[in-house]
């Protein structure tokens, strides 16, 4: 503000403000809508992306350099307006280039969008959201306190796509995660893997440690998901799986070096995950380590958009789901006897809480 | 060290056990492991891991340390003067011209050192390395009276290579005038008695001044003295523009085409300072595999503009080894690596307007493994590793610049320095013990330091500049 309280914008006073109207002058602009285009758009371009997924779009340009809609069109044997009309959509997305009608891969598409690209979310991208059906009844879940088809009621069922889809993802951040933790230097070390899904962690670790063991839990419906994996991987012969609920299953105290909670936390009720918290730290030995791998809501829960919408995806979907913060799961580990706390982010947007179990291990 | 009569699984014994909080290793994949500990027997790291592990496996004569301290390699100074200036640390005022700071004031004290001053010199120059976590130097090379230096410095404990005052073109001051032969005898009989001394921890390497001193016949020597006695080679170069106006005018090539050119350089070689140098002198460096120290308080006193036209990014880019050194005593009034390693983390990310410039963790590597590199003593020095000698820092961690403790590199690096080191060990020999030198009597080394410098400064003639009035 200028000293006679004027405004610090003279031109604009003259041409649009009160010098013609005799209102006060004000500087307030009005905040753009394009958060609101971009919550309308949404939708659009989820379907957009899984649509051009579906149709090989991004490996048939990868196998070609560039392309025009048409050429595309016709090796994928789909109609050609619509799909130059679906590509601009992926152009518009930002994943794709598009210069004098051909069509390209940009370093993004290249990076996450192809089955064999570095870091691949090609089977993430589907089942990330949860059950599409949930999200149509949002307002109701909101109204009523519970999704109207909760996944608990048939875990297995909603389970086995998720774990399948993502184990790519989580895998590598896995085996990124060693960079931090060097789980592979551990002398023989025993893996508990409660809920382990397709067994992303226990994967990598025994795959990075060939004196690593584990013991591999899911429920009965999924846990043949882990098996297959770890065939694929060579590793069944280092790995028991015991099948059933992970609070209930029988689990050896003291014994474990590493426990991996991968994204489980958030599924369960409060004082489930605390349980599981505390089963964790009686399997481990003095100086192992529990491995969470979740999504973490700031302090005052609003800066951490990723994990708001998973909030969010957590409550269309299930009856107890939610998103947590780190600095109460951290006060729950210390509480259990963990000390030396991290968050680590082994790869962008997967973050792992790490915590040791304190020389005096477990408390009474 | 192994008993065949003993229990298979009886304990080991070993001379100690040190434990820490953390144990920075600086190993292959840079672990860092909390609650660990360092079995250490006859000199030597036999393993570092978890202190539980450690505590069952081995049966240590003494345990050192615990949960307060941070367990980090010995760092390596490969660039300073350990005499000549620590006795006249700070009279040189810090607004001279680098040509008036060197020939007017820094030859000058040098020359003015008297018999009993270098031993005195050394010791004290070890004592502030040592009591602020450096382990192991190199000399820059400008010892005098080399018998009495490496007498002192062997009674520190500390470990080191150096060298005699070495060069053969100025004519002046007289106490260091040479001929070429004289120069090259000189680098010979240094190299002949003192290859190894106390133990071997102490030793001398093929050091000339560098600069445009030498004639080729003495780079040449210089050399051929260092292959023949299978030592390193130092010298300074380009800290800077008058080096490379002078090998221009001279040969028609920069220093290090030139130095190339007559088989100077080598992976052995570590050239100093290194500021005023050209792309192509970067790839002669990389290609040969000569390490720099680069000495970034020196270059900030003396207004050498190395975040100007300093090339260390490009560098480490192109592989070469760039280790760290705190210089003179009058050119950088510490010999604190810590504080050095700070600043090279600092300096280019400011020069740069970049914060990726020389990571914290970048920089611990330069201050530890980059300057065993640069010493060619990778395979012994520089990591907390089995088989390495034990040089082991603890820093202690009851102090406020240390707590809380969270990114133990970053706390080394930006948050701590010299005045947190609590206990040494080189060789596993503690020399520094709660902040104290064990091996001499600081009292006396205090009292005798300030008496000779005083004597030095009288000897020098040298004008006292401090411009604040003294009552």
């Amino acid at each position: 503000m200028t000293a006679s309280g004027d405004s610090p914008f003279p031109e604009l006073k003259k041409t649009h403000t009160m010098a013609r109207t005799g209102r006060p002058y004000t500087d307030y602009k009005p905040p753009a809508a394009a958060p609101v285009w971009a919550a309308i758009e949404g939708y659009g371009r989820f379907h957009v992306l899984v649509a051009a997924l579906e149709l090989g779009a991004f490996e048939a340009l990868a196998r070609a350099d560039r392309r025009t809609g048409e050429e595309l069109a016709s090796e994928l044997d789909v109609s050609a307006p619509h799909l130059t009309t679906l590509l601009e959509g992926v152009v518009a997305l930002g994943f794709l280039e598009h210069h004098h009608g051909h069509f390209s891969l940009n370093d993004t598409a290249k990076r996450y969008l192809l089955v064999d690209g570095p870091a691949s979310m090609v089977d993430l991208v589907p089942v990330s959201p949860g059950p599409l059906a949930n999200w149509s009844d949002l307002t109701e879940t909101v109204r009523t306190g519970a999704p109207p088809s909760p996944i608990d009621d048939d875990p297995a069922a909603f389970y086995r796509p998720l774990v399948a889809g993502t184990f790519t993802t989580i895998f590598r951040c896995a085996s990124r995660a060693d960079l931090k933790l060097r789980y592979s230097a551990l002398p023989a070390p025993l893996v508990l893997d409660l809920g382990a899904g397709a067994a992303p962690w226990s994967c990598a670790i025994l795959g990075a440690n060939p004196g690593a063991t584990a013991v591999v839990n899911d429920l009965d419906g999924v846990v043949d998901l882990a098996e297959a994996k770890l065939t694929e991987h060579g590793l069944t012969d280092r790995c028991e799986i015991r099948a059933g609920d992970y609070l209930e299953i029988d689990v050896e105290d003291d014994s474990y070096d590493l426990v991996v909670l991968g994204h489980i936390l958030r599924a369960e009720s409060g004082d489930r995950a605390r349980a599981l918290i505390d089963r964790a730290a009686r399997a481990l030995k003095p100086g192992g380590r529990v491995l969470i791998g979740d999504y973490f809501a700031d302090r005052q829960r609003a800066l951490e958009p990723h994990a708001l919408m998973m909030g969010v995806t957590m409550m269309a979907s299930t009856r107890h789901g939610r998103v947590f913060r780190y600095a109460d799961l951290a006060t729950e580990l210390r509480d259990a006897g963990f000390e030396a706390l991290r968050l680590i982010e082994p790869i962008g947007f997967q973050m792992v809480a790490v915590g040791t179990l304190a020389p005096g291990g477990t408390t009474p | 060290m192994t008993d065949s009569n003993a229990h298979p699984d009886a304990p080991q014994p070993i001379d100690t056990l040190v434990d820490a909080w953390y144990v920075v290793t600086m190993n292959e994949t840079r672990d860092i492991i909390h609650r660990g500990s360092i079995a250490i027997h006859d000199g030597v790291i036999v393993e570092v891991g978890k202190t539980a592990d450690l505590e069952r496996r081995y049966a240590p004569a003494q345990r050192l340390g615990g949960d307060r301290f941070v367990a980090a390699p010995g760092m390596v100074n490969t660039h300073i003067h350990i005499t000549g200036e620590p006795l006249t640390r700070g009279y040189v005022p810090d607004d001279t011209p680098f040509e008036e700071n060197v020939f007017v004031w820094l030859t000058n004290l040098y020359a003015a050192y008297a018999e009993g001053d270098e031993r005195c010199s050394a010791q004290l120059a070890a004592t502030e390395m040592l009591r602020s976590g450096t382990t192991t130097f190199l000399e820059a090379g400008t010892v005098r009276l080399l018998d009495e230096v490496f007498d002192g410095l062997a009674e520190t404990g500390i470990r080191g290579r150096l060298g005699a005052w070495v060069w053969d073109l100025p004519p002046e001051p007289d106490v260091y005038r040479q001929t070429t032969d004289e120069a090259i005898a000189r680098l010979d009989d240094q190299l002949t008695r003192y290859r190894s001394f106390a133990e071997g921890r102490l030793g001398a390497w093929s050091t000339v001044v560098g600069h445009t001193t030498c004639s080729d016949p003495l780079w040449k020597a210089a050399r051929e003295l260092a292959d023949t006695h299978d030592v390193g080679l130092s010298f300074h170069m380009s800290p800077a523009k008058s080096d490379p106006d002078g090998f221009i005018a001279e040969f028609g090539q920069r220093p290090f085409e030139h130095l190339d050119e007559i088989g100077v350089l080598g992976d052995d070689a570590c050239a100093t300072h290194c500021v005023h140098v050209d792309d192509r002198e970067i790839d002669t460096m990389a290609r040969t595999g000569t390490s720099v120290a680069h000495c970034p308080t020196t270059a900030l006193k003396v207004s050498y503009g190395v975040t100007q036209i300093g090339k260390m990014p490009e560098m480490v880019q192109r592989g070469v080894n760039v280790s760290i050194g705190t210089d003179g005593n009058n050119a950088s009034n510490y010999s604190d690596l810590m504080r050095a390693t700070y600043l090279v983390a600092g300096l280019f990310k400011d020069g740069r307007i970049d914060p990726q410039m020389f990571p914290a963790e970048k920089a611990l590597e330069m201050a530890t493994l980059g300057g065993a590199r640069s010493m060619t003593m990778d395979d012994q020095i520089g990591s907390l590793e089995v088989g390495k000698r034990a040089d082991v820092v603890l820093h202690d961690t009851d102090r406020p610049e240390w707590r809380p403790l969270f990114n133990v590199v970053n706390q080394l690096v930006w948050s701590a320095d010299g005045r947190g080191v609590h206990t040494v060990l080189v060789d596993g020999r503690v020399v520094v013990e709660d902040g104290h030198m064990t091996t001499i009597d600081e009292a006396a080394l205090w009292a005798e330091a300030q008496q000779r410098g005083g004597d030095i400064v009288a000897r020098s003639g040298l004008p006292d500049r401090a411009k604040f009035p003294v009552l």
